[in-house]
């Protein structure tokens, strides 16, 4: 009998580019994410909500084209914001009270979670919460930072004039 | 402490999710715990300005990569400490000191740095190491409990026992984060510095980047082969040779460092002082 077949099947399974398990129903993982109208730097839609529900209908580079379940409309996104619908967890700083302990106890898996973060912030004194707070601050710079569109703005003045990426003198 | 990740793992643990993989979100407090030490310890160095610049550096290069998001996007900030470091926490928390600004000579010198950092968090070193300390110090012993919790009745009695199992677990996710913070101020095991450096090629030299690679490579050899944390990164000469390969296997055509990237750069860095 010839095997020849059934082992190139299997390889071929066992290979298959993991694009193909990309496809289908996903939901968005990240807080900063964002629908885009074409790959990379493709105009913003919108910001996409964490746990939003989404159909990979292809995936193209670090890409997936996805259909959006909220309104039917196609966007662009970063492919690593999705996963499996059963693999998403809620983020507990979300959620309200009456949910916050399940999503805790979800995202608590490994202690790592807002209650802890609160707890070991706690003991850690005055020097500990200043450095949480300049955390805070640092995080948040520059201003514009969650404004993708004037991100993407200042991100182009800033290379038009350092003459990089497509202002760049070799292509 | 040196950490060596065998590929297979690392294979494992970065694309293919798995039960013992951290959550993004896991990811992000566990990054925040460390970040947290990190300017606890050596305090930032602020300056809106240099924020902003060190930031639009930044994400040029994340953008181009191959992780530009995660859980709430990549933050750069200074340390102020004269120590010549930089490094990366869970979740793209990247810090540069005042020591290792002050070393460099040029923005894309600066961009090499911070995509050598970015490298690792693409890479997922900072993930691996961070769930590799969880294990270790014990956070998982919370795992079942916490688990148990979020399947039950969400009363009251609940409640509470979840607010001694969250005290009892800080002083434990302390002890994470305080040995992660360490671990990554010394930085990673060779192999991981190695394939770091060889991405961080890539990535800056991509065509929506187009830095020169050679700054970075630069930087690299002007660094004391002792003393300073990135003096005690393995084999300095090694990863000349290795990043000058990384140069002629990617065959680029590189453009060199732009004066008016220089120059935005000096100005930049004139705030630093001495």
């Amino acid at each position: 009998m010839n095997v020849l077949p059934a082992v190139i099947g299997l390889l071929s399974t066992l290979f298959a580019p993991q694009e193909d398990a990309l496809l289908g129903e996903q939901k968005v993982n990240m807080k900063s994410a964002w629908f885009l109208s074409a790959p990379a730097r493709g105009a913003e839609l919108r910001k996409a909500e964490d746990g939003e529900e989404v159909t990979v209908v292809a995936v193209e580079g670090k890409y997936a084209k996805v259909r959006i379940k909220k309104d039917g409309s196609t966007a662009y996104i970063i492919k690593t914001a999705l996963v499996a619908p059963k693999q998403w967890q809620r983020s507990a700083g979300d959620e309200k009270e009456g949910n916050t302990m399940a999503a805790q106890g979800l995202e608590g898996q490994k202690g790592l979670n807002p209650e802890t973060e609160k707890e070991w912030k706690s003991q850690g004194g005055p020097a500990r919460e200043k450095a949480y707070a300049d955390l805070d601050r640092v995080t948040a710079m520059p201003g514009y930072k969650d404004d993708r569109r004037t991100l993407e703005a200042k991100l182009r003045e800033f290379r038009k004039a350092g003459k990089l990426g497509e202002f760049s003198p070799v292509q | 402490m040196r950490i060596m990740i065998p590929g297979l793992f690392l294979a494992a643990a970065a694309g293919c999710g798995g039960s013992a993989k951290l959550t993004e979100s896991q990811e992000y407090y566990m990054g925040r715990g460390v970040a947290a030490m990190a300017i606890e310890k050596d305090h930032l160095w602020t300056s809106d300005q240099f924020e902003e610049y060190l930031t639009l550096v930044g994400l040029t290069v994340a953008f181009e990569s191959d992780r530009p998001e995660t859980f709430k996007g990549y933050t750069f900030a200074v340390l102020n400490t004269d120590a010549v470091n930089a490094f990366a926490g869970p979740s793209g928390f990247v810090f540069v000191t005042k020591g290792a600004l002050r070393q460099m000579q040029n923005e894309d010198e600066l961009a090499g740095v911070l995509a050598h950092e970015i490298a690792h968090v693409n890479l997922r070193h900072p993930e691996l190491a961070a769930q590799r300390a969880s294990d270790k110090e014990g956070l998982s012993e919370y795992a079942g409990k916490f688990t148990g919790l979020a399947s039950g009745l969400l009363s009251l009695a609940g409640k509470q026992q979840y607010a001694d199992l969250a005290q009892k677990a800080g002083p434990v996710f302390g002890k994470t984060v305080t040995g992660l913070h360490e671990q990554f101020a010394n930085g990673y095991s060779r192999d991981e510095e190695f394939a770091a450096d060889r991405m961080a090629v890539e990535f800056m030299t991509r065509p929506g980047v187009a830095y020169d690679p050679n700054s970075f490579k630069a930087f690299i050899s002007r660094l004391p082969s002792k003393g300073g944390a990135w003096g005690t990164h393995p084999g300095l000469e090694g990863r000349v040779k290795a990043i000058e390969e990384a140069i002629q296997t990617h065959g680029i055509k590189v453009a060199p460092t732009d004066p008016a990237r220089t120059q935005r750069f000096l100005a930049m860095k004139a705030a630093l002082g001495q």
